[in-house]
C-alpha cells in the first residue's frame, strides 16, 4: 500500500446471518479525494461505512485507513465518523460534549473552533442544553459539530442531511468543502442524489455489490435503481 | 486524553450522585428489605429446623460436592454461552461512539465497566450464597457464621465464574458452538460425578460451600482458579469487541427498563435482541400463497409465524419443556415446591409458544384497522401454538416418567393440557396490556396501592400457568385413573373458560366500564 491511499479495502464483505449485507468489496481510495457512495435502502452503504469505521467485524476481507487496520488506535485517531442516528450522554450539554471529544482527540485548543462551529449552526441559545432533548434536525447539527471538533484525516459520514434545514445543509456542505480544501478524504453516503454533484467520485451500491465507480456525471438515479 | 476521561467521569459520577431521589431509592431498599426477609423466612420456615441424622448428613457430604458443582459447570458454560453471543459487559451507546472510536487505549475504557459487571455478579453470587449457608444451618452440624461464610465463598466463586468465563469467551471470540462443544463433556462429566463416585470438574468448588462443617485444602484450588481466570478476563477488558458493545448498549438499557416496569414482554423481545435471535429468513416449511377465508388466513398466518422460529429458539423451547417435565416428575415424587418451577417453566415455554399473538398485540393499529373482533382473531392465532404445544409437552411428559417412572402413564395423558394450561398465563400476560380501548379511569387505583397492583399484574399470569400444574399435587395424591380423569376434565374446563376470556373479554370490559359509569352519581 502506498502512503497516499487513505482508505482500502481488500474483499471485504460481511453477512448478518443469512443475509449477505456486502459482497467482496476491492475499494482504494486515495487521500484528499471527496467520494460519494449511493444507493437503496439495504443496499450497504451503511455497513460498508461501519466496517470502515471499525464499528463492524468484517465476515472477510480487510479493512485499512491509512496504513492501519480499521478500528486500531492509529485508525481511529485518524477517521471521523458520524453516524445516521446521533448518540449523545443524556447528561452532558452540547458545550461539554464538545470539549470531551475534542479533549479525548487530542486537540487541546477546542473552544476556538467550538465556538465557530456552534455558530455556524445557530447552536449558541442552547450550547449549555442537553443534546439529548432536542429535535431530530438540532440533534443532526450537534452531531455534526462533534465529527468536524475533532482532528482528522478522513471523514465518513452516513445519511448527514436527515433532518436539516437549509441553512443547516449549506453550513454543513460548506465544511465538507473547507475539509476537502484542507487535504482531507472526505466519504458521504447519502440517498440525496442532487448533493453529490461536488463529489470527485461516486461509488454505488446496490443489494450489497459494487454497481457503479466513477465520476459524478452518469444518470445516477437509473444506476441506484438498476433501471 | 486520559485525563479527559478521567474528568469526565468524575463530572458525571458527580451529577448522578446529585440527581439521585434518595427518598425513592429507600423505598425500594425497603421493599427489597421486605420481600427478601419474608422469602427468606417462608424458605426458613419449610425447610425446618431439626437437624438431619447421621446417615442423612453422610449423604449431603459425600454427594453435595458434586451436585453442588454441577452449579459451578453450569455457570461456566452459561458464562461462555453469554460470552459468545456478545456478553458480559454493556456500556452506554454514547461510550461506544464517542470514546471506544477516540484514539485512546480501550483497556483504559472497558476495565472498569467489566470490574463494575464483575462486581455485581459477585456480590449477587455472596448474598445467594451467604442465604443458602444460613438455612442450611439450621439442619446440617456446624455454626451459622461458618455456613454462611462458606455458602457466601462458594456464591462468589459461582458467580466469578460466569462474568470471567464470559468475559473471556468474548474476547477470545469462541464460536457459537463453542459453549455446546465445552457443555456436553463438562455436563456430562459432572452428572456422572453425582451418580458415580468419582470427582467431577466443578467437585473442589462445590466442595467449598461445606467448609461450615469441614474443611479440606484441595478446595482451595476452586477459588484460585477463578482469581486465575478473572485475572486473566481483565486482562483481556481491552479486545472486548466493540460490534457487540455497540449492539448491547442501548439494548440493555431499554431492558433495565423493562425490567423496572415489570414489561415481560419488551424483556422477551430485548433478550432476543441481545442474543441476535432473529426469525428464520428461511421457514422451516414454507406454506404456498392461498386462497381462502379470513379465518384460515389468520391460521396460517400463526403457523407461518412459527415456521420462522430459529433453531436455538426451538432448542431453548425443547429444554425448558424437558425442565418443566423434570420438575414435574420430582413434584410427583413428593417435593410440593417443585409444581411452582413447573408452572414457571410452562409459562416461559408459553412466551415463546403465542409469539404470533404477541406480534398482533405489539401492533395495535393493525388489529383495530381489521373488520373483525379482536377475540375472534387472537383465539385464531392461538391455533398455531396449540398445535406446536404437542410435541414439547411430549417432550416433558418423556423426562418427567424419567424422573418419576410411576407416574408416566400419568405424564403423558396430562402434559398436553397442562402446557395448554400454561399457555393461558403467557397469553394473560401478552394481552393484559393491549390498547383496545376499554381501560381506563375504571382501573385507577390510590398510590398507596399502586406498587401491590403492579405486584399482582406481574405475578398473576404466573400463578394462572401454575393453576394447571397443580393437577400434579392432586395425581400424586391419589394415583388412579379416575382422579386422572377428573384432572383431565378439569383442565379442560380451565382451558375452554380462557378461550372463551379471549373471545368475549373486550366486551366484557366494555360492559363493565359502562356498568361503573352508571353507577356513579
Amino acid at each position: 500500500m502506498t502512503t497516499d491511499l487513505s482508505i482500502e479495502t481488500t474483499g471485504l464483505a460481511r453477512d448478518y446471518g443469512d443475509v449477505t449485507a456486502l459482497h467482496p468489496i476491492d475499494l482504494t481510495v486515495p487521500a484528499g479525494q471527496r467520494l460519494a457512495l449511493i444507493g437503496h435502502n439495504g443496499s450497504g452503504k451503511t455497513t460498508l461505512i461501519r466496517l470502515l469505521s471499525g464499528l463492524l467485524d468484517p465476515t472477510a476481507g480487510a479493512v485499512k485507513v491509512g496504513r492501519h487496520d480499521a478500528g486500531s488506535i492509529e485508525a481511529r485517531a485518524a477517521l471521523s465518523y458520524l453516524a445516521d442516528q446521533p448518540i449523545f450522554y443524556d447528561d452532558l450539554s452540547v458545550r461539554e460534549h464538545l470539549e470531551y471529544v475534542a479533549r479525548l482527540h487530542g486537540r487541546e485548543d477546542w473552544t476556538g473552533m467550538a465556538d465557530d462551529l456552534i455558530e455556524r449552526f445557530a447552536l449558541g441559545d442552547r450550547a449549555d442544553h442537553l443534546p439529548s432533548t432536542f429535535s431530530r434536525g438540532l440533534k443532526q447539527k450537534a452531531a455534526i459539530c462533534l465529527a468536524f471538533v475533532r482532528p482528522f484525516e478522513v471523514l465518513v459520514v452516513d445519511e448527514p442531511f436527515v433532518g436539516l434545514d437549509s441553512n443547516g445543509r449549506d453550513e454543513l456542505l460548506a465544511l465538507f468543502d473547507d475539509a476537502h480544501d484542507l487535504g482531507k478524504t472526505v466519504l458521504v453516503a447519502t440517498h440525496e442524489l442532487t448533493t453529490v454533484a461536488a463529489s470527485e467520485r461516486v461509488l454505488a451500491l446496490r443489494d450489497g455489490h459494487v454497481v457503479y465507480d466513477g465520476p459524478p456525471g452518469t444518470d445516477l438515479g437509473a444506476l441506484v435503481d438498476g433501471s | 486524553m486520559a485525563t479527559a476521561l478521567t474528568e469526565l467521569r468524575r463530572t458525571r459520577r458527580a451529577r448522578r450522585l446529585g440527581d439521585t431521589e434518595w427518598f425513592d431509592l429507600a423505598y425500594h431498599v425497603y421493599l427489597a428489605g421486605i420481600f427478601g426477609g419474608s422469602a427468606i423466612i417462608i424458605a426458613s420456615d419449610y425447610i425446618g429446623d431439626a437437624p438431619l441424622g447421621e446417615a442423612a448428613v453422610a449423604d449431603v457430604f459425600a454427594k453435595g460436592p458434586a451436585v453442588l458443582g454441577l452449579l459451578a459447570v453450569f455457570a461456566l458454560v452459561v458464562g461462555l454461552r453469554s460470552g459468545a453471543e456478545g456478553g458480559p459487559v454493556s456500556i452506554e451507546a454514547a461510550d461506544v461512539v464517542h470514546l471506544l472510536l477516540a484514539p485512546i487505549n480501550r483497556s483504559h475504557v472497558l476495565r472498569r465497566p467489566l470490574l463494575q459487571r464483575m462486581r455485581a455478579v459477585i456480590f449477587g453470587g455472596v448474598l445467594a450464597g451467604g442465604i443458602a449457608g444460613l438455612l442450611a444451618a439450621q439442619r446440617l452440624p456446624g455454626t451459622a457464621p461458618a455456613w454462611t461464610l462458606s455458602g457466601a465463598a462458594f456464591g462468589a466463586c459461582v458467580g466469578g465464574t460466569f462474568v470471567a468465563s464470559a468475559a473471556i469467551a468474548h474476547t477470545t471470540r469462541l464460536p457459537a458452538w463453542g459453549p455446546t462443544a465445552v457443555a456436553v463433556p463438562l455436563v456430562g462429566w459432572q452428572v456422572w460425578a453425582i451418580s458415580a463416585d468419582v470427582s467431577g470438574p466443578g467437585n473442589a468448588m462445590g466442595s467449598l460451600a461445606l467448609w461450615g462443617f469441614r474443611q479440606h485444602g484441595s478446595d482451595l484450588s476452586g477459588p484460585v482458579a477463578v482469581a486465575v481466570v478473572i485475572a486473566a478476563a481483565l486482562a483481556l477488558a481491552g479486545r472486548l469487541r466493540v460490534e457487540h458493545l455497540a449492539r448491547r448498549g442501548d439494548l440493555v438499557s431499554q431492558l433495565r427498563f423493562a425490567v423496572t416496569m415489570q414489561d415481560i414482554r419488551t424483556v422477551v423481545l430485548l433478550r432476543r435482541q441481545l442474543r441476535e435471535e432473529q426469525p428464520r429468513v428461511h421457514p422451516w416449511i414454507r406454506l404456498s400463497p392461498k386462497n381462502g377465508s379470513a379465518g384460515t388466513a389468520v391460521v396460517r398466518r400463526s403457523l407461518r409465524g412459527l415456521a420462522r422460529i430459529p433453531a436455538a429458539r426451538f432448542g431453548r423451547m425443547l429444554v425448558l419443556a424437558a425442565g418443566a417435565g423434570v420438575a414435574a416428575g420430582v413434584a410427583a415424587r413428593g417435593s410440593t415446591a417443585a409444581v411452582i418451577a413447573c408452572g414457571i417453566l410452562v409459562f416461559i415455554v408459553g412466551l415463546d409458544l403465542i409469539e404470533p399473538l404477541s406480534q398482533e398485540i405489539d401492533h395495535p393499529d393493525r388489529t383495530l384497522a381489521l373488520p373483525s373482533a379482536p377475540g375472534w382473531l387472537h383465539e385464531r392465532l392461538l391455533i398455531g401454538p396449540v398445535v406446536m404445544a404437542v410435541p414439547l409437552a411430549l417432550v416433558g411428559a418423556a423426562a418427567c416418567s424419567v424422573v418419576a417412572p410411576d407416574a408416566a402413564a400419568a405424564a403423558f395423558t396430562l402434559a398436553i393440557p397442562i402446557l395448554w394450561a400454561g399457555m393461558a398465563g403467557a397469553v394473560l400476560n401478552t394481552i393484559r396490556d393491549e390498547q383496545d380501548g376499554s381501560r381506563g379511569e375504571g382501573l385507577m387505583v390510590p398510590p398507596e396501592f399502586a406498587g401491590f397492583r403492579d405486584l399482582m399484574r406481574t405475578l398473576l399470569p404466573v400463578v394462572a400457568s401454575t393453576l394447571g400444574t397443580l393437577t400434579i399435587l392432586a395425581v400424586r395424591a391419589q394415583p388412579n385413573a379416575g382422579v386422572v380423569a377428573r384432572c383431565l376434565a378439569g383442565l379442560a374446563l380451565y382451558i375452554a373458560l380462557v378461550r372463551w376470556w379471549i373471545v368475549r373479554r373486550i366486551d366484557l370490559g366494555q360492559r363493565w366500564q359502562a356498568f361503573v359509569a352508571g353507577a356513579r352519581p
